[in-house]
């Protein structure tokens, strides 16, 4: 059984998964699942969202430019962090694939072959890894273990500028192969062939969460850090020291409350001194 | 534990390419034009990959042998490293491999011919003595080799030079083909230690200081040459007291005979590959305590550095003699 997201509590308001699908069909399966509602406004690509979930939808349309132009969009629309995860969803077509199995694009051409990706870390043990080609136009695979698709390489540039590699997914689900046509693929069976896939994706995005959040760890500006600026005028250098500086200082002192280091500071050069001092007056203690 | 592997077109059919395919259970296999593709991609995030590291096997075309920087080494000799690997199976959290290179997963080179062709040159080039070749400057020399088979390669070309020196560098306690081969007199099998408590929190993934006792002390009795490495020297509160501990469990373990040489060296950084390691792991302890900047390098500062390199002389003296004890202060 499919469990339920809509019950996990996230309590964070930013969108931590971005999904760039190119139909209508592929996204209502997502749309449904994670309770997505569609953003009003003038958009140029219709969006959904679920904040609460931490989930934002873009349909882009077919191919590799909409997607990029889409990819685009989502990030400045939505203000996504460096630390979302970014998923381009949808059908691809196969020479050997069983329909309906889910792959992950680990290695992926533009059509002209002159862009490669490598994009993603890799969850082998959740989902076969595949090679895809986005093509300009739908055109029957002619080699085991390669997909064609028409948006993966226009996403996976882009979305590698908002994000790092290893937080951007391609994930497609055979739609035809070299025993079942392409023409036969219609809107209903789109459907189905995503809807089909929402355990694994959870599955999936178990992990995808996980690393997100250790990424947001790694980036995110400690609160304290807004504390101080608020405080005191900062050059932009010694706001890079700031922070730098403060994490250290709460590495070391992760019970002691900002405002010791503030309370004699008449500048933002007394913050400085004083966390420095803190932190050069250290023993080196492993224990 | 490797799920995929990518495969220059040029080495797909490489004898070497099958046989280290072969020690895989069902991995993906995915072609690439060159190794650089996949290695030096942008926006790559060391820290994730290095979670599930690839394997990406290549063909080496130049700069097969090149001089060590200065610093690296052992001070009487000239000397050179070669790497027929890229990255490492362990994860210690000081290590500048995270700073150099941008991905986490593994090169191997698979044309090592071209490496020991390269190699006899070079010691033809300068003379066939007072030289000294490291394996394992861009990866643990011997973590591997029972993928990669490259250790047992080498070893005979090294037999036949008896005046030129082979280093191995490793934490690991994978033996063979040592354990089970003669022992090479030029051939030195050198350990990177440092006390138990820290390399717990900080040897990620690497053999227990202890199982590497365990290893050297089986070395040593089959007869291979020893080296120890206290490469980096970490500082803490006791250090005296935990370094101290080591050297006497070496020094009751190990005999005396068996020791080639002892480098040591601080642990250092130049100032873009600190902040590039720290931005990885701002977490990380080890970072948040006190270095300073001097010259360009990030470091523990004189005064620190050299009390802890008078007091590992001070301590070794009665064990070895003091021309076997080096200094490596790494120029990179
Ligand atoms: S063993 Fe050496 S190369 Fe490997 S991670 Fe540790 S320091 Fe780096």
């Amino acid at each position: 059984m499919v469990s339920d997201r809509s019950k996990v509590d996230v309590s964070n308001v930013e969108p931590t998964v971005c999904w760039v699908v190119a139909l209508k069909s592929e996204a209502k399966p997502i749309i449904s699942h994670f309770k997505l509602d569609h953003q009003s406004g003038n958009n140029i690509f219709p969006i959904y969202r679920n904040d609460k979930l931490g989930h934002s939808l873009i349909v882009s349309g077919v191919g590799q430019i909409n997607a990029a132009a889409a990819t685009t969009y989502l990030a400045s629309e939505s203000g996504s962090p460096p630390w979302a995860a970014w998923i381009n969803l949808g059908i691809a077509g196969s020479m050997d694939g069983e329909i309906g199995k889910l792959y992950q694009g680990i290695k992926v051409t533009n059509p002209t072959k002159e862009k490669v990706f490598f994009p993603g870390y890799r969850f082998s043990k959740i989902v076969s890894l595949a090679e895809i080609q986005t093509l300009d136009y739908p055109k029957p695979v002619k080699k085991n273990g390669v997909l064609h698709d028409m948006e993966a390489s226009g996403f996976i540039d882009f979305a590698t500028r908002f994000s790092c590699n290893e937080l951007v997914f391609s994930f497609k689900v055979v739609s035809d192969n070299s025993e079942q046509d392409m023409k036969l693929i219609d809107k209903m069976m789109v459907n189905s062939l995503i809807g089909n896939r929402l355990q694994q994706l959870d599955a999936l995005l178990d992990k995808i969460f996980t690393l997100s959040k250790l990424e947001k760890q790694r980036l995110q500006i400690p609160d304290e850090v807004e504390e101080v600026l608020k405080q005191f005028h900062f050059s932009v250098t010694r706001r890079n020291q700031l922070i730098q500086k403060l994490r250290k200082w709460k590495i070391q002192f992760p019970n002691r409350s900002i405002s010791d280091l503030v309370k004699e500071a008449k500048t933002a050069a007394d913050v400085i001194r004083n966390i420095d001092d803190a932190l050069t007056n250290l023993k080196f203690d492993w224990t | 534990m490797i799920d995929t592997i990518f495969i220059e077109r040029g080495v797909v059919n490489h004898s070497r390419t099958q046989s280290i395919k072969s020690k895989f259970k069902n991995p993906t296999i995915i072609e690439v034009d060159r190794y650089q593709e996949v290695f030096n991609k942008r926006s790559q995030n060391f820290r994730i990959q290095k979670q599930n590291p690839a394997l990406i096997l290549a063909e080496k075309h130049d700069n097969f042998v090149l001089p060590a920087p200065s610093g690296f080494g052992l001070a009487s000799t000239r000397n050179f490293y070669f790497s027929h690997m890229y990255n490492c199976i362990y994860d210690c959290r000081y290590c500048f491999l995270q700073g150099m290179y941008s991905s986490a997963n593994y090169v191997i080179f698979v044309n090592f011919e071209d490496f020991f062709d390269e190699i006899e040159k070079s010691i033809k080039a300068n003379g066939g003595q007072d030289l000294t070749f490291f394996s394992g400057y861009d990866c643990d020399s011997l973590a591997f080799e029972n993928i990669t088979g490259f250790a047992e390669s080498i070893l005979p070309l090294f037999k036949s030079y008896p005046k030129v020196d082979l280093e191995f560098r490793t934490k690991s306690v994978q033996l063979e083909p040592l354990k089970s081969g003669l022992p090479i007199a030029n051939c030195i099998v050198a350990f990177s230690m440092m006390p138990e408590e820290l390399a717990k929190r900080l040897d990620k993934k690497a053999p227990s200081i202890k199982r590497r006792i365990n290893a050297i002390e089986k070395l040593a009795a089959r007869g291979w040459p020893i080296g120890l490495r206290f490469d980096p020297l970490i500082y803490s509160k006791d250090w005296k007291q935990l370094y101290k501990g080591l050297l006497m469990e070496i020094m009751h373990r190990v005999p005396r005979e068996a020791i080639h040489s002892i480098s040591h060296g601080p642990l250092r950084y130049p100032k873009k590959m600190y902040q590039d390691i720290t931005k990885l792991y701002p977490e990380e302890l080890l970072f948040s305590l006190p270095m300073s900047e001097n010259n360009g390098y990030v470091d523990y500062g004189v005064d620190v550095e050299k009390e802890m390199a008078e007091f590992l002389i001070k301590n070794l003296k009665n064990y070895v003699e003091e021309a076997k004890i080096f200094q490596c202060v790494v120029q990179t």
